[in-house]
């Protein structure tokens, strides 16, 4: 038996990761992650971006203070650029989606965001660029995470080698070459690990499962912002700093390859470079999820979005016991509810619920 | 100054003189407005080479050797701009007064192509043009056929399933991407008991023909396989004009034999022009009767190169050297090379190989593949043929859902459904267990019958086995030409950086081996393998990334108004999405409102309870509708409220009239 962990952080997004980090640096906890970060050669399933298609207000007040926060963070790093600063697309295609970018961008507005109107395009109805938004550039931050997270003390678990067990009403232990520990809290941080360690009613009543896709595809001409997500439509397109564009959405690859080519002018043809089907898990009261169910021993932190790292410091603080009165206020409202009738609050559009498998 | 031809002399005392050639037909063709001579019988790609254009063009700055890996295309000068007139260079024969241009290469850049007669390059920019290695997956589907077996390859194994197979009464479809049968058993030789591969692939070949169960399609290479699907690219003459199309065939049973191919060895320089894969040159000095120059050098890894050095020597071939990876290695083989005189050097690999421009040569800097043996000299020669190994040819299995060990073969207890390996593809090496494991396939799929196989290999004291992959110590060192991962169009490039790590308080800068190019390319299976070899990738990525990135670079074109309908179908309905609606309470009411001063506010702005509140947190209310509505929380939802719309510091007051239906 080796030292117990305090905390157990089970994903492969840059956000457990970082998460794992400031619990051991700055919280003095004793973490170990189980997860492999996803390959930046891979499609990216999820982005990392400072603002996002958010409604509720008490969010871009929390992404106010704890942007700056986490960029400072990932200064220290690596000595590499890990982040840029860009402007962030927002686009919408429907009626209802105008109405909701129009109401985002006065939200975001509202807590300093420096937001443009972007001229029209037959692409789109509406579109807003997000001046100055920060995104994690995703090779550079996977390479340098696990030296950063040993520096800090953080245990890497090879997941394929990892047994967590969870006794009945008890404590939680993981098994693995390295030896066998205890765990104080385990953390399912993202969708494939809720999907992988959660207790599957837990997750069902939290979230919708819909099937998503993800592409690479062969280096573009630019796109008119370096991110842009269209809000009704579920898509997020990506465009890495060599061209190649990552994109997102729900549905079938082939639609998604096409929804993305309708984003470029004069008919360009986008060639693919990669594919990846997968579950993605969509909050059933439309917010982000953070908190525990049945189990107290066990977090559920998903539907966090776009701007998730984003609120790492924030996040590690509430797990900690060192939130403000602000922080634990906002986090209290996305609590997994006890027993009692899920209330939806609304912040991210859902897009194609028809498409829910479960 | 007059372009070497590359071609071996037409003899009967060897079988390199090109067999596919008609050499009483000569006829000419022209590409990019420069003409060339050929024989009856080339391919485009055989002809440029003979002709000495050896490059296709740069990329990261240095050459790119033209070979059939890169999956380059040309089309007929003036035809329609549309993907279907794609044709392969290494699939379509050359015909008479072909007058034809490079595929996807922007027309400015074609014009400055052949500049200067001197040329022994395409000059495509690589980096840039859209070239490779797309253009074969866009062509339309123009033929569905269905088929109970299918067989991908042409080679023994391939041709034995076929005949098995037809032999039981059973129809079949035998694809080959080459324009002949026979593969290449006839590099490897036979054993003693063996019989003479060569005689075994007349008589397949003889009874292929003969079976009118097998339909034959040659010059037809496999894309993609998915759900017993083949999606599958075809050249053929109709009405005198090379023709490409896409088939799709659905198969009930489908046998893979698709061989193994030369395992690319990472130095820089390592798909340079002058450089072959040796199943590429026996292929070319075989069909096309296609050598370079007079001086050539060979690193290997294997025994089989010693006897294709043999058997050139005796075709008039000559050789600088043969340089082997291996410290200790026997092979009746490597005998017979040292009593031909040939100078071999154990021990050695390649450590890069740049070009001596003038010479039209290549320079070759030797290393020892072992630490603590005397450093080895540079070589020059017209040509280096490389054998570091076989790599199975799995890029299909893995489509069709069969998996993959980590050493790049298949895993045997993992099958995909309704499809087999069989041959070299399958791990078979002697063509007699390559044969067996074709029967036995068939046997199994379509007749239900189990058959062992045996594949009785030569004592490896006698026959030392392939060595270890090889890699350079100077990958990417400053002023060499580029290192790639594999000999495929992705062009994915390996690069070297110092890593800082802390190691006891202190700083140590350690060589770490990066992705170097862009990589944003689809993979191919080698590029995935190259990488985990060289720890770029951790081993637990080679299921992701050989299931999200070895994939068929298909095209995307802008959706539909259909589909992208599509994806706002939940949403085109409503005029007030949930996720705003519900950020007022689930029994918000929708109001009428009237302005009593101040700018008519427009939608999404959001409306306070009074002048001082400004923090979006204390928002009871939008303008919704086309800015005549307001969405209002129940706390507030009365007539003759009064409320202040806001944005920044531009107020309106409003007043609540009545409310309306949401």
């Amino acid at each position: 038996m080796t030292d117990n962990f305090d905390f157990a952080i089970a994903g492969s997004t840059p956000l457990c990761g970082v998460l794992a980090g400031i619990l051991a640096r700055d919280h003095g906890a004793k973490v170990c992650r189980i997860g492999h970060f996803v390959d930046a050669l891979l499609p990216q399933r999820g982005f990392d971006i400072s603002a996002g298609p958010i409604t509720r207000p008490d969010t871009w007040r929390l992404l106010k203070s704890s942007v700056p926060e986490t960029v400072k963070l990932l200064n220290g790093i690596s000595n590499a650029k890990v982040y840029e600063r860009i402007d962030y697309g927002m686009v919408a295609l429907g009626k209802a989606g105008v109405h909701g970018l129009d109401y985002i961008q006065n939200a975001a507005r509202g807590y300093g965001a420096q937001t443009e109107r972007l001229p029209d395009s037959s692409s789109y109805r509406t579109a807003y660029a997000f001046r100055h938004t920060v995104r994690t550039l995703r090779r550079p931050l996977i390479a340098a995470l696990p030296a950063w997270l040993d520096a800090q003390g953080v245990v890497d678990i090879e997941p394929a080698d990892a047994r967590i067990r969870k006794a009945q009403n008890g404590p939680i232990s993981v098994n693995w070459s390295g030896g066998e520990a205890e765990i104080g809290t385990l953390i399912l941080a993202g969708d494939a690990a809720m999907l992988a360690h959660g207790h599957q009613g837990d997750v069902q009543s939290l979230f919708h499962k819909l099937p998503m896709a993800a592409l690479l595809l062969e280096t573009s001409p630019k796109l008119v912002t370096p991110v842009m997500q269209a809000i009704d439509a579920g898509l997020t397109l990506y465009q890495r700093s060599n061209g190649a564009l990552d994109c997102a959405g729900h549905g079938k690859a082939s639609e998604l390859g096409q929804a993305a080519a309708a984003y470029f002018e004069d008919g360009e043809k986008l060639r693919l470079a990669g594919s990846a089907v997968f579950d993605s898990l969509l909050s059933r009261d439309g917010g982000a999820v953070f908190g525990a169910k049945a189990r107290k021993n066990v977090i559920y932190l998903g539907g966090l979005g776009v701007t998730g790292l984003f609120q790492a410091p924030a996040i590690a603080r509430h797990l900690a016991g060192k939130s403000n009165t602000l922080e634990a206020d906002y986090f209290k409202s996305c609590a997994p509810p006890k027993g009692e009738k899920l209330k939806r609050v609304g912040e991210f559009m859902a897009p194609r619920l028809e498409l829910a498998v479960a | 100054m007059k372009q070497p031809i590359y071609r071996l002399k037409a003899s009967t005392d060897h079988s390199y003189t090109g067999r596919q050639l008609n050499r009483d037909r000569r006829i000419r063709f022209k590409l990019n407005g420069r003409e060339f001579k050929a024989y009856q019988g080339d391919t485009i790609l055989s002809a440029l080479l003979a002709n000495g254009i050896i490059s296709a063009g740069q990329a990261g700055g240095s050459p790119i050797a033209l070979s059939t890996a890169l999956d380059l295309c040309v089309r007929y000068v003036n035809a329609p701009d549309e993907n279907a007139s794609a044709l392969p260079i290494d699939r379509t024969p050359v015909l008479q007064d072909m007058d034809l241009e490079v595929f996807g290469a922007p027309a400015n850049r074609l014009k400055s192509a052949f500049g200067s007669a001197k040329t022994s390059s395409l000059k495509i920019d690589l980096d840039q043009s859209g070239c490779v290695p797309g253009p074969l997956y866009d062509a339309p589907v123009d033929a569905r056929l269905k088929v109970n077996l299918l067989v991908v390859g042409g080679g023994i194994a391939g041709m034995t399933a076929a005949v098995t197979a037809a032999e039981a009464g059973k129809s079949v479809m035998l694809i080959e991407r080459r324009e002949y049968l026979g593969g290449d058993a006839e590099l490897f030789g036979y054993a003693d008991g063996e019989e003479d591969p060569r005689d075994v692939v007349r008589k397949l070949k003889r009874k292929t023909k003969e079976l009118d169960k097998i339909q034959v399609f040659t010059a037809t290479r496999a894309l993609d396989l998915n759900d017993r699907k083949l999606l599958a690219h075809r050249v053929e003459i109709v009405d005198g004009a090379a023709r490409a199309s896409l088939m799709r065939v659905s198969a009930r049973q489908i046998i893979l034999a698709t061989g193994a191919g030369d395992r690319l060895p990472l130095f820089p320089g390592n798909r340079q022009p002058r450089i072959f894969g040796l199943t590429e040159a026996f292929h070319l000095a075989t069909a096309y009767g296609i050598w370079m120059g007079d001086q050539t050098a060979i690193f290997t890894n294997t025994n089989i190169a010693y006897r294709f050095a043999g058997q050139m020597q005796n075709a008039g071939a000559k050789f600088v050297g043969i340089f082997d990876a291996r410290v200790n290695r026997s092979s009746r083989f490597i005998d017979i090379a040292k009593a031909g005189g040939q100078k071999i050097i154990n021990a050695a690999r390649v450590g890069s190989v740049s070009q001596l421009q003038r010479a039209n040569r290549l320079n070759i800097a030797l290393e020892p593949s072992q630490s603590g043996l005397p450093t080895l000299g540079d070589f020059s020669a017209d040509q280096l043929i490389f054998n570091d190994g076989w790599q199975p040819r799995l890029d299909l299995w893995r489509r069709a859902g069969g998996k993959i060990a980590l050493d790049g073969t298949h895993n045997p207890n993992v099958s995909a459904e309704n499809v087999r390996l069989v041959g070299s593809c399958g791990g078979l090496k002697g063509h007699h267990g390559v044969q067996q494991s074709a029967i036995a396939a068939v046997g199994q799929m379509m007749l239900k019958k189990q058959m062992e196989v045996s594949d009785p290999q030569i004592d490896p004291q006698f026959e030392t086995p392939e060595g270890p992959p090889t890699t350079s110590s100077k990958l990417n060192q400053p002023g060499l030409p580029p290192v790639y991962t594999s000999n495929s169009g992705s062009l994915v490039t390996l690069s070297t950086k110092e890593k800082k790590t802390l190691l006891g308080g202190l700083f140590s800068r350690k060589p770490s081996t990066e992705i170097g190019s862009i990589a944003d390319k689809a993979l191919s299976f080698e590029d995935v393998f190259a990488l985990i070899q060289q720890k770029v990738l951790p081993q637990a990525m080679l299921g992701p990334v050989l299931k999200e990135r070895v994939v068929a670079p298909h095209l995307f074109e802008a959706g539909t108004t259909k589909i992208r309908r599509k994806y706002l179908a939940d949403n085109y309905a409503v005029e007030v999405p949930n996720f705003v609606g519900l950020r007022f309470g689930a029994d918000a009411q929708k109001w009428s409102y009237t302005i009593k001063d101040g700018t008519p506010p427009q939608t999404g702005v959001m409306i306070f309870p009074n002048t001082d509140a400004s923090d979006p947190t204390l928002a009871v209310g939008i303008i919704v509708g086309d800015g005549n509505l307001a969405l209002i929380s129940a706390e507030f939802s009365f007539s003759d409220k009064v409320l202040v719309a806001r944005v920044g510091a531009l107020t309106s007051t409003i007043t609540l009239n009545r409310s309306a239906q949401i």
